[in-house]
Formats: structure tokens, sequence, C-alpha cells
């Protein structure tokens, strides 16, 4: 396995378009490729620590990056003081602004307006169905005022647009594959599943003398870097390499801040994943100790 | 008006950018590490609030019912009832301070408060044209720069931005939206959002404008090293004030 020292590679350079030098970092040759062995031996080791440390009794942990940012909080009690989850203009601009982001790149339509447009139209269609299920995003966008639609509307095409101007779709291609469902992978007797997001996700070239390529994956996170930016990147690789050890493995990870025009690349390997285990674990231990997540 | 001419919109230069972010990690060195980030937002140009903080009043709550109808009003055009469409909003932006405050109102007061935003709406109306979805508009765009490690955090949330990524001209308009009455810290808090915008991209915008909402009026000047070099002075002076409170505080 690669002990190549984790790597933090913040881009500083000052070249416009931005989105060429991201798309480039992006699209880099790969000094290296995790194996298939590798990740199967990864993952025994991540499932026999979390055996040995979970508690089953206390109930599933659900680990994702809003955790795991929450993790670098001293505070944990703050874990225990989320809100349910509701639909408002803030939760659902990604999954609008992804399916309009998608439309653009495959050019259906042709600027952020338009696209976010046609998805809000379209899923309020559905939400009117009578079968549509009850709390999803189509049956509150279809129950909602139209003065709300309308600031979903807004705050889906902030975030499409920023997405769109991120990277160089053109070079992209058809390798690119914008939002898809998340990674998920469930260990029930450590009583944990992890979730992996990223928001796009791009097929590389064979790397090295391997015939099966890699991929690069891309998540756009608010705010700014933090402390646990790292292991919030890590947990998308590896969540990837637990629930497909011989698919195609992640070579490297971006975190992009749109509000501070930072961007993150990290490449991954033997250790970034076993900082990122360690991180969840830690995150697991914390949420267990506070009586469950 | 906030578009201008393309051909004239200036080059931008590569290393300005750059030297604006130094020139702030200078100024703020001195801060130090701290357990609390000391953020900075455009409000705190104008001073400290005479009263020790930002309560919810009748002009706040115009404000707020403005900003939402904007964005509302870019997004949807005219909506039937503006106020109880704003209140809807505001409660599901999490504004439940300003919806309280709204609803504890007495039904005349309550009366001329939707008025008002009526009227200001009409004037919208009136004023804002269609904006092509070709300028790429958006709302609400969120600023956050952190500097010296996270030890000072500068914020700001832009009402509207016109114009893609830069590729070496500028090509960026900013708008705050103001319901209250021209002050000359408006420019000032526009210069300091402008500075962000530079921090943020690496390409300072071209054109800066302020929609007083309650007459109309759109004040857009042009974007100058001036404007930026004057706010990144500011920005240092105001990180010194806000840090010298927090060890009085402290102490």
């Amino acid at each position: 396995m690669s002990t190549t020292p984790l790597l933090q590679q913040p881009l500083f350079s000052s070249a416009l378009p931005r989105s060429a030098n991201l798309t480039d970092a992006l699209l880099a040759p790969a000094a290296g490729l995790l194996s298939a062995g590798d990740a199967q031996t990864l993952r025994a080791a991540f499932v026999r620590r979390a055996v040995r440390e979970g508690h089953a009794a206390a109930g599933t942990i659900r680990v994702d990056g809003y955790l795991l940012r929450r993790g670098a909080d001293p505070d944990l009690r703050a874990m225990r003081s989320f809100e349910a989850f509701s639909w408002s203009p803030f939760t659902a601009r990604r999954m609008v602004g992804l399916a309009a982001v998608r439309t653009c790149v495959h050019g259906t339509r042709r600027t952020p307006v338009q696209a976010v447009g046609a998805v809000i139209d379209e899923l309020c269609r559905q939400g009117a169905d009578p079968r549509e299920r009850s709390g999803s995003l189509a049956a509150w966008l279809a129950s909602t005022t139209p003065g709300v639609r309308a600031l979903v509307h807004a705050e889906a095409v902030t975030w499409a647009t920023q997405l769109l101007g991120a990277l160089d779709w053109a070079r992209l291609g058809r390798s690119a594959s914008v939002g898809g469902p998340d990674e998920w992978w469930d260990h029930r007797p450590a009583a944990l599943t992890l979730r992996g997001r990223s928001e796009v996700r791009i097929r590389l070239g064979a790397v090295g003398g391997e015939a099966r390529g890699g991929r690069a994956l891309f998540s756009v996170l608010s705010g700014r870097p933090g402390k646990n930016s790292h292991a919030e990147l890590g947990l998308s690789a590896l969540v990837s390499v637990l629930a497909a050890p011989t698919g195609p493995p992640p070579v490297r990870v971006a975190g992009w801040w749109p509000e501070s025009g930072r961007a993150l690349i990290v490449p991954v390997d033997g250790a970034l994943l076993e900082a990122t285990m360690t991180s969840v674990l830690d995150v697991v231990e914390a949420a267990r100790g506070q009586g469950g997540s | 008006m906030l578009r201008g001419d393309v051909a004239r919109r200036p080059a931008v230069d590569p290393g300005l950018s750059g030297g604006l972010r130094a020139w702030l990690e200078d100024g703020v060195a001195t801060i130090g590490e701290r357990s609390e980030s000391i953020r900075v937002t455009p409000n705190d140009l104008s001073g400290p609030w005479p009263d020790g903080g930002c309560h919810v009043n009748d002009s706040l709550a115009l404000g707020a019912l403005v900003g939402v109808a904007f964005r509302q009003f870019l997004s949807a055009g005219a909506l039937s009832d503006p106020m109880s469409e704003g209140l809807a909003a505001l409660a599901c932006l999490g504004r439940r301070d300003i919806v309280g405050f709204i609803e504890s109102m007495s039904g005349e007061a309550k009366a001329a408060l939707a008025g008002e935003l009526r009227r200001q709406l009409a004037l919208m109306a009136e004023r804002w044209p269609r904006l092509l979805p070709g300028w790429l508009p958006r709302t609400h765009e969120r600023l956050t720069i952190p500097l010296g490690g996270g030890s000072v955090v500068l914020s700001g949330t832009l009402d509207l931005v016109l114009g893609a990524p830069s590729s070496g001209r500028a090509s960026v308009c900013m708008v705050n939206v103001r319901s209250g009455e021209q002050q000359s810290w408006h420019r000032t808090a526009l210069g300091f959002l402008a500075l962000l915008e530079t921090l943020r991209s690496g390409a300072a915008p071209f054109r800066l404008a302020t929609y007083y909402s309650t007459t109309g009026e759109l004040d857009v000047q042009d974007v100058s090293d001036q404007v930026l070099t004057e706010a990144v002075e500011l920005t240092i002076d105001v990180v010194a004030r806000l840090s010298a409170v927090e060890v009085v505080r402290a102490a």
C-alpha cells in the first residue's frame, strides 16, 4: 500500500479563468492507483477497527461529511442539537442545482436560470401527482407558496452558476458525471453507515501500467476549508473504496468552496484513507459517548 | 448601466488579488491565534451599533422583506401578495425573529408596512427590466475570506451579481439593495464586498451599484484600485478595533 504522506494542495494560481486550473488539477496524470488488493486489505482493517471500537447496542451511527465537519468542533454536545431535516430554499438548492447543471452540461438548456426553472416546473408536476411520496422535494415544492418557490429558484440558480463556472466542462466532456446517487457503505456488525457525497465524478484514463482507469471526485462545500476538510474529502474516497473495492478507485478528491474561492486537491492513497478512518472512528466514538447520532 | 460596454472593461491585473491578500495578511498578523475568529461584515464598517447590538425594528423588518422580495421578483416577477409571500419566505430562511416581530405589530402598523412594501415593489417592477439569463444573474451570493489562518474572517453577501467568471478581463457587476436612505458608508460597504470578490475570484469586479428601493435610485460606481486599497486600509482598522473590543471584554 502506498505510504505517500498526505498532501493538501491549495490552488493559489493567479491565472484566469480559474476553472482551467481546477480542471487541469483534476485531469492530471495520477502517480499511482490503489490496487484491488490494497482496497481489500484496507477494508478488512477498517472493519476490524470499527467492530472492535463499536457498540452495536447503542444503535447505528451514520457518518457523513457534515458530521465529520462538526467532529472538529470540541463542543460535541452541539451534535445533539440538530433540528430535524426540513426542506427550505437552502436545503433544496443542491438537488435542484445539480439537475439544472446536468441539463446545461448536456446542452439541453443554455443557462442556469432556464435550467433551474425547467427543473422546478418538472418537480412541481411530479409533486402534484397523488402517488408522490410525502416529504419528497417534489411534494414540498408542489405544496409550498409561489414566493418560497421563487426563493428556491434563486438559491438553486446561484448554486448551479457557481458549479458551472468552477470547471471547464468542454474539456471534461463525457467523462464527467454530474450528481448521481450518494455512495453508501453499511456495516451492521459495527453498527456503522458511511455516506460519501460528490457533486461530480470524473472517469480518468488508464493509470500507469494498469488497464483500469481511476476516478476523480469533486465536491462543492459551503463556507471555508476547516480543520477536518481533508477528512471530509477523504470520506468520499473511503466510502468509494469500501463500497466497491474492485471498481475504478478514486485517484484524487477535490473540494471546492465557492464562498471563499478555495480548492483543495487531495491525492487518494493509503495515508489519506488511514487518516480518514481514524477521523471517522473518532467521530463515532464521540457520538456514541453522547448517546447516539 | 450594469453591464456597460464589454470592450471598455479593464483587463485584470493578475498580481492584484495576491498583493491585496498579502497586505491584509500583514495587517492582521498581530492579532495572533484566537479561540474564536474575529468576523468582519459590511455592517461593521459603519461603526459600532449604538446600543451594542442589531435588534429587529421597523426598518430592519422592512429591509428583510424588501431583500426577499427583490429575489422573488427577479426569479418570478411580481407576486400577488408580497407581504404574506415575504413572511413565508423569511420563515423558510430561518428568520423567525423578524417574522415574530412583524406578527406582533398592531394591525395598523402591519398595514402600513405592507403598503410600503407594495409601493417599493411597484417601483422595483418599474425600474428593473427582466434580466437576461445570459448575464448569469445570481442573488444572495455569500463571500467568506479567512485571514491569519482563520483568526479573522471577512464575510458578506451580495444581493445580485451579474457576469461570468473572469477570463482575463473584468466581467462582474455587483448590486446591493438598500431599503433605507442613501448613506456614504453604503459605498464603503460595497468597496469592502468588491475587495472580498477580488480575493475570492482573483479578478476585481468592474462595477458596483446600490439600488435604493425607497426611491428607485441606482447609485453606480466603477471599481478602481483606489476603491480596493481603501477597503484594505479600512478592513485592517476595523479588525484592530474589533480585536481591541475583544481584549477589553476578555479583561
